[in-house]
C-alpha cells in the first residue's frame, strides 16, 4: 500500500466485441451454481424428496416446468412495461458484468466503469416497478411500491459504498481499482464499504433479507402475476443480478484477479463463487427486513457509517499522495 | 385477485375491461390517493382458514376493512390435530416474516407431529423456540407491531395471551405449542374444547388492522393464533342464534 502505483495507461485489454457471449455464457454458469446452491440449502432444510442432492437439480425441473406452463395474462395488462420490467432484470445483469475484469481481459475498458455499474444498477428500481405495476394486480403494484421503498433505503449508502474504493484508487475505472489493490485488499481495510455494498447486491437482486417486494405475504408482490416463460427470465434475472454483484465485488474490493498459484482469470471465478455462495447462505438465515423499518436503517445507521468510511479512506488516499 | 364491491359504479366508459377506475381519496398526509377495493380471502397462502377481508387500500396501506366468516361449523379436534394447527400458524407467522427456513423447520415439525407415537416433535419444536429466540432480526421486525394492552385486549374481546405487540404473540405461540406436544405425548389426549374466553368478534378483527400497511397487518392477523379464535366465534354465534 505504501509503495505507489505505477501509472500505466490500463492495466487491462479491451477483448473483442464478440467475446460478450462468452461473457454472458459464464454468467448464466454463475446464475446456473447460485440457483443450485440454494435448491440445495432449501432441501436441506425442508426436507422433501431426494434431499440435499435433489435439491440440486431443482432448478433444472422448475425450468422445464415454467417453460411449459400457459402463460397467464391479466385483465387490461400493460404488456409492453410488464415485458420490459421482467425480461431487463436479466439484460442489467449482463450490461453490468461487461465492464468487470476477468483478470486483464475486459468487454468495456470504460474510465466510469463505476459509474456505469451504478447506473446499471438503478435500473432495477425502473424494472421491478414496471413489473409491479404492469400486471394490473393490487398486490403486484403493492410489490413495485415496496421495491421503492426499499430502495430509498438501500440506493445512497450503496453509492457511498462504491465511492470508497474509486478514492482509495483515484479512478473509476474498475481494472484501476483492482490493481490498486495491491498486496491489501479493499475489503480488508474499508469493511464497513464492502458490507454496505454486498447488502446493496442482496437488494438490487431483490434476494433474502430484502425480497418483500416479492414475498409471500403479498402473494408474490412484483412477480406475483408472472408466469410460464416470463416468470423464468424474471427468476433467472435475479440469480444473474445476484452473480453480477459478487463478481463486481471482485475487483472493486477483493483484490481483482491477484492470487497465487492459479491465473487470474480463475481467482476472479473463485472469487465470485466464493462471495456468490455467501449471499445464497445468507437468505437461509435472515427474515425479510421490513421495509418501513428498513428504510429507517438505511438512513440513521448505514449511510452515515459509510459516509465515516468514505472520509477516512479520503484522508488515508491524501496522505498517502 | 378481485375487482368487486364496487357495483353501484356501472359506467363502462370509466372501467377499462370492467375494472372500475380507483377514486382518489384523502390520504393520511392530506394528499389525495387512489383507494383499490381488494378483497383477501382464504385462497392467499397463510391466510388463516374461513376469513374474509374486504379491504380499502390505499398504496399498501389499509385505510378501511370488514371482516365476515365464510367457515362452516367448527370440527371437533382431538389433541393431535389442534396440536398440529397450532405449529401450523406458526409456520405461517415465519413464512411471512419472510423467514423461509424457519417456516419449512415448523412444518416439517408439524408433520412430525401429526404421526402417531414417537414424540420427536417436542424436542424438534424446542430448538424451533431457541432459533427463534436467538434471531434479532426477526425480534426487531416484530417488535412493536400492534402492541395490544391488557384493557385492549379485553375491551376487544380477545383472550390473554394476546396481550403484548406481534413478537410476544409469536413467543406465546410456541410455548403453547411446546406444552401442548409435550401434553399428547404425555399421553395427556382427549377431545378438545374451545376455550370459551376465546372468541373475537368480526368487526374487532377489522379494527386491528386499520391504518396498518398490508404486511403488518398480515403479521397481526397470523400473530393472533386466529383459527381458534374463529372457531370459538362461531360457536358462539351458534349459540346465541
Amino acid at each position: 500500500m505504501a509503495d505507489p502505483m505505477p501509472m500505466t495507461d490500463s492495466p487491462i485489454t479491451t477483448v473483442a466485441p464478440g467475446w460478450a457471449i462468452v461473457g454472458l455464457a459464464i454468467l448464466g454458469v454463475l446464475a446456473l451454481t447460485a440457483a443450485m446452491l440454494d435448491g440445495a440449502l432449501a432441501a436441506r432444510a425442508g426436507g422433501g424428496p431426494g434431499g440435499t442432492m435433489g435439491g440440486l437439480v431443482r432448478p433444472f425441473g422448475e425450468a422445464a416446468r415454467l417453460m411449459r406452463q400457459r402463460r397467464r395474462t391479466t385483465v387490461e395488462a400493460d404488456g409492453l412495461l410488464w415485458r420490459i420490467g421482467g425480461a431487463g432484470l436479466l439484460v442489467t445483469a449482463a450490461l453490468m458484468v461487461t465492464v468487470v475484469p476477468l483478470g486483464e481481459w475486459t468487454i468495456f475498458d470504460l474510465d466510469v466503469g463505476v459509474m456505469w455499474f451504478n447506473a446499471m444498477d438503478v435500473m432495477v428500481w425502473a424494472l421491478v416497478w414496471l413489473t409491479g405495476w404492469g400486471a394490473n394486480s393490487a398486490h403486484s403494484l403493492v410489490g413495485g411500491y415496496r421495491f421503492l421503498a426499499h430502495g430509498l433505503g438501500y440506493e445512497l449508502p450503496l453509492m457511498f459504498a462504491l465511492v470508497a474504493p474509486a478514492i482509495a484508487a483515484e479512478s473509476l475505472n474498475v481494472g484501476r481499482v483492482a490493481a490498486a489493490q495491491d498486496g491489501l485488499w479493499f475489503a480488508v481495510w474499508m469493511p464497513v464499504a464492502f458490507l454496505v455494498y454486498l447488502l446493496g447486491v442482496a437488494a438490487f437482486a431483490v434476494w433474502g433479507p430484502f425480497s418483500p417486494a416479492i414475498g409471500t405475504d403479498v402473494a408474490g408482490g412484483a412477480r406475483a402475476e408472472l408466469s410460464g416463460v416470463d416468470r423464468l427470465v424474471f427468476e433467472v434475472g435475479r440469480y444473474a443480478l445476484l452473480a453480477a454483484g459478487a463478481a463486481f465485488a471482485v475487483p472493486m474490493f477483493l483484490g481483482g484477479g491477484a492470487g497465487p498459484l492459479l491465473p487470474d482469470w480463475a481467482w476472479v471465478l473463485v472469487k465470485t463463487v466464493a462471495l456468490l455462495a455467501v449471499l445464497v447462505w445468507l437468505r437461509r438465515r435472515l427474515p425479510v427486513f421490513r421495509p418501513d423499518k428498513f428504510m429507517e436503517v438505511g438512513w440513521v445507521v448505514l449511510l452515515p457509517a459509510v459516509l465515516v468510511q468514505d472520509l477516512v479512506v479520503a484522508v488515508i488516499a491524501v496522505g498517502r499522495s | 385477485m378481485d375487482h368487486g364491491g364496487h357495483e353501484g359504479h356501472g359506467d363502462m366508459e370509466m372501467s377499462p375491461g370492467g375494472i372500475p377506475l380507483a377514486e382518489g381519496g384523502e390520504d393520511r398526509d392530506g394528499l389525495e390517493m387512489d383507494v383499490l377495493q381488494v378483497r383477501f380471502g382464504p385462497v392467499l397462502p397463510h391466510w388463516p382458514a374461513g376469513l374474509v377481508l374486504r379491504c380499502s387500500l390505499q398504496g399498501d396501506v389499509i385505510v378501511e376493512a370488514q371482516a365476515e366468516v365464510v367457515d362452516g361449523p367448527p370440527r371437533q379436534e382431538d389433541d393431535v390435530i389442534g396440536s398440529a394447527r397450532g405449529i401450523d400458524n406458526i409456520a405461517s407467522l415465519l413464512a411471512l416474516a419472510g423467514w423461509d427456513d424457519a417456516a419449512a423447520e415448523a412444518r416439517r415439525i408439524r408433520d412430525t407431529a401429526l404421526e402417531p407415537g414417537d414424540g420427536a416433535a417436542g424436542s424438534e419444536l424446542e430448538r424451533l423456540r431457541r432459533s427463534v429466540r436467538r434471531s434479532w432480526t426477526l425480534r426487531w421486525s416484530l417488535r412493536g407491531v400492534r402492541r395490544l394492552s391488557d384493557e385492549d385486549a379485553h375491551a376487544r374481546g380477545l383472550p390473554a395471551d394476546a396481550v403484548g405487540d406481534t413478537y410476544d404473540r409469536l413467543i406465546g405461540m410456541l410455548d403453547r405449542a411446546v406444552a401442548g406436544v409435550a401434553a399428547t405425548a404425555a399421553g395427556n389426549t382427549g377431545t378438545r374444547t374451545n376455550d370459551a374466553g376465546r372468541t373475537l368478534s368480526t368487526d374487532h378483527l377489522a379494527h386491528l388492522v386499520m391504518g396498518l400497511d398490508l404486511a403488518t397487518a398480515r403479521l397481526v392477523l397470523a400473530s393472533l393464533d386466529i383459527h381458534e379464535l374463529l372457531a370459538g366465534q362461531a360457536e358462539h354465534e351458534v349459540s346465541h342464534g
